[in-house]
């Protein structure tokens, strides 16, 4: 009763089920009493699709961060990417029956994510003046090493420069960027996550630099010209 | 160094940062939170009624199985209960031709709900509340904080109770936030019902008969009482039960991208209602440039000053400001004046055209589109008089615009221009296809279209609006130069527009965008200045601070104090903390 095959009858023998007691009893929060635990990604799609609903848990608990950091290196925002992992896994669930057991399971998944955040990039394209102050409510701690003031406040101010660049980047080149050289992916692994040429991810990932470039020359010229100013003022 | 090898050491050091910013996957909490509501989609959640399939498939005691099942027959095959007592009430929002009936008020149209509050506010609204919607109408409202509905064509539907939903004819997408344990929303249609478990789905009746039941997201039960036997169908994401008639072009997807849902529906503290009516009735809807339907019109909408637009096809549009107050209905009658067609004009042969324009009209009311169309060329046939030809076309446009075909309406409203030049249509066409090519995200078209309306009427109907809109897809399209010159002339020349503020915040982004900081920091001060309390002030006073502290201008601290007092919990409240501590 208590491993990840919990079953439906608790209710029904008359136990409580609140929510510390739910996830208590939840195999993600006990792994060690997942008896599944030593299967393979395949023998657990089979259960699944036998009717082993509870082996679904197992596959989450053992692929929800690499679906996660994957969803992160495109989209950035917490709340963005709690959502399509809920999505990438609902999504998962319901064309399991379409899996090949020949392919390598996380790799079919991360498929299956990137076209949520693809979807996503292009349904979320917002007007200009919706868009939110770059990387505005994303915790940039984590990221910084500087250890004098200056150097953070540099640190902070060219993570939101590239990402504001990330931004404009139309999807397709966001997420080839964001596979290739966040991620460290190989062409050939992007190319195949998005059922596309290594040639045109390698394409897409240039232009993409490119871009980020230019916007990040750009910036740097205004700020040459706006510090100019400061020192010609009076 | 070169600027180029400048670029390439940033690019690299800017990636090394988002890497260690973006290199994690999911906190352990957070990674079981999601797992809940992943199995929420996948699973039924806890409920003593949609147990029983679950029950029965885990091959429980046989004995309680067989029971459950006899009581459950049983219960499923009695008839409908009546609605259950009226309730405190959910918050209501719609728009579209909409009656609602309150109960405990008597039969209350919307026009009388608008001309009085019923109960006082809107929020207090008690349930059941019974819709019926005309052509075209649209309705969405929130049950109990969790469950959105939209609905959309000729409908009946009562919300009965919080969980409960009784849909009589007509299609309706429901969206629901997570259930909690225990929690469920039931459908009902006549002695059938349509349980919940998932998130999205489509569901459609006509005169009280189940149609079918589509699933986008999720799973959902369907419970049939047919001849006295009762059958259970799961339906899960992608899966189709009978026929849901899906409108054209109109998928929940679509329904619930509507900006009330996900941004202003559950901020309840700072929203307020806005109630616009308009002669004639069925205008288009603009506030602050999102479209939002057709008179009458009622919805949540954040608090503040917000830019009305109302246009209806041969009528000249009208911009007006309203200030919405948090839980107050703010109401807007518009009258549009009709467009007066200058110079001679041909007499008319008898009655013809104007009887064959009259049954277009009324086609149009039923939105035929494809039988106006077939009665183009008898009116075409019936004038000699370009001007109504054009009004002829118009209507022919207007129609497809209604049934949201856009791309139709585009090439009608192109043809237009393109035919039937310096006539009243042509001018409201060209707008038109400047408004249809920025909804559409062609920017670059709507630019051209925007500018050669402006180049050609700089005196016409729509100067301000596609003034406006030139500016801001001048932003859009990242020419800030452009823009910033294009916002001074505007303001300039329409210094009591509704979107005056719109375009003062507009000129404080561009500033900062382009490191004019102390510039920035004026243009925020105005706009703050001017719309202390909108529902940007918080992102204006952020963008101060920024430009304060980027440009060293001094008083950064005191603007961060200022923000960390008047948003404790907003969105840079931790960024700023340590600088407003530090203010004196």
């Amino acid at each position: 009763m208590l491993s990840s095959t919990w079953s439906h009858n608790d209710e029904f023998l008359g136990m409580t089920r609140d929510h510390e007691h739910w996830y208590d009893v939840q195999a993600i929060t006990r792994p060690q009493l997942d008896s599944r635990a030593g299967l393979s990604d395949q023998a657990l799609v089979a259960q699944v699709l036998a009717g082993e609903q509870a082996a679904f848990a197992t596959l989450y608990t053992r692929h929800a961060s690499l679906v996660a950091r994957r969803l992160r290196r495109v989209v950035v925002r917490s709340v963005d990417v709690e959502d399509l992992v809920q999505k990438t896994f609902l999504v998962a669930y319901g064309s399991l029956a379409k899996y090949r057991p020949e392919c390598s399971f996380p790799a079919w998944l991360s498929g299956i994510a990137i076209r949520c955040a693809l979807n996503f990039l292009r349904s979320t394209r917002r007007r200009f003046w919706q868009r939110p102050m770059p990387l505005g409510d994303v915790e940039l701690a984590p990221a910084v090493t500087g250890t004098t003031a200056e150097q953070i406040a540099i640190e902070r101010q060219l993570l939101r420069r590239i990402y504001s660049a990330m931004e404009r980047l139309p999807a397709k080149k966001r997420i080839a960027f964001a596979l290739c050289d966040l991620e460290g992916l190989e062409l050939k692994e992007v190319a195949e996550l998005l059922g596309s040429s290594t040639s045109t991810i390698g394409a897409r990932v240039q232009s993409a630099r490119q871009l980020i470039r230019k916007v990040l020359q750009r910036d740097a010229a205004r700020a040459a010209s706006a510090r100019r100013r400061a020192a010609e003022e009076p | 160094m070169s600027t180029h090898d400048r670029s390439d050491d940033e690019l690299e050091a800017g990636a090394d940062l988002l890497r260690r910013l973006t290199g994690h996957g999911l906190a352990s909490s957070r990674e079981r939170e999601i797992w809940t509501r992943v199995q929420r989609g996948i699973e039924p959640v806890a409920s003593t009624r949609r147990r029983f399939v679950p029950m029965a498939l885990g091959g429980g005691a046989a004995a309680v199985v067989v029971a459950a099942t006899v009581v459950a027959l049983l219960w499923w095959a009695r008839p409908a209960p009546p609605p259950p007592a009226l309730t405190p009430a959910p918050a209501v929002a719609s728009t579209g031709r909409l009656l609602i009936t309150v109960f405990r008020e008597g039969d209350v149209e919307l026009s009388q709900l608008l001309s009085g509050p019923v109960g006082g506010n809107p929020k207090q609204m008690p349930l059941p509340v019974e819709a019926h919607g005309a052509d075209r109408a649209r309705f969405d409202f929130v049950l109990a904080g969790r469950a959105r509905v939209a609905t959309w064509d000729r409908f009946e539907l009562v919300a009965a109770s919080d969980n409960l939903v009784v849909l009589r004819s007509g299609t309706a997408a429901f969206d629901l936030d997570n259930l909690a344990p225990g929690q469920q929303l039931v459908i009902r249609v006549a002695h059938d019902e349509v349980i919940v478990h998932g998130t999205r789905f489509i569901i459609s009746a006509e005169q009280n008969q189940l149609l079918g039941v589509s699933v986008e997201q999720g799973v959902v039960e369907v419970r049939r009482s047919e001849g006295g036997s009762a059958s259970v169908v799961t339906l899960r994401s992608g899966e189709t039960l009978g026929e849901p008639a899906t409108p054209s072009s109109t998928s929940a997807e679509e329904a619930f991208a509507r900006p009330w849902w996900r941004d202003q529906a559950m901020k309840s503290e700072t929203t307020g209602y806005l109630a616009v009516t308009s002669d004639p009735t069925d205008a288009r809807v603009h506030i602050d440039g999102v479209p939002l339907g057709r008179s009458p019109l009622f919805v949540r909408w954040p608090h503040g000053v917000h830019a009305l637009e109302v246009f209806s096809s041969g009528r000249r549009a009208e911009t007006v400001a309203v200030d919405v107050e948090v839980g107050r209905v703010a109401q807007q009658h518009v009258r549009l004046a009709r467009l007066q067609v200058d110079g001679p004009t041909a007499p008319p042969r008898g009655t013809t055209f104007e009887a064959l324009k009259q049954r277009a009209r009324a086609l149009l009311q039923r939105l035929d589109c494809d039988a106006i169309d077939d009665l183009m060329a008898d009116l075409r046939a019936a004038t000699d008089d370009l001007r109504k030809e054009a009004e002829a076309e118009m209507v022919a446009a207007e129609c497809r615009l209604r049934r949201q075909e856009k791309a139709r309406a585009l090439a009608s409203y192109q043809k237009i221009v393109r035919l039937f030049a310096n006539t009243d249509s042509a001018e409201t066409a060209l707008f038109e296809s400047a408004t249809l090519l920025d909804e559409m995200g062609q920017s670059e078209a709507a630019l051209v279209a925007a500018q050669t309306y402006l180049a050609s009427y700089s005196d016409g109907t729509f100067v301000e609006p596609a003034t406006f809109r030139r500016c801001e897809l001048l932003v859009r399209l990242e020419r800030l130069d452009v823009a910033r010159t294009c916002f001074e002339v505007y303001r300039a020349r329409f210094p009591r527009a509704a979107r005056i503020n719109e375009a003062v915040l507009y000129q404080a982004t561009i500033a900062a965008a382009r490191a004019r900081w102390r510039e920035g920091a004026d243009f925020y001060r105005d706009y703050l200045r001017r719309a202390p309390h909108s529902p940007r002030a918080e992102e204006a006073l952020y963008g101060l601070f920024t430009a304060l502290h980027a440009g060293n201008l001094g008083g950064a601290r005191g603007t961060a104090a200022d923000y960390v007092r008047r948003f404790p919990h907003g969105r840079y409240a931790a960024e700023l903390a340590p600088f407003a501590e530090s203010s004196p």
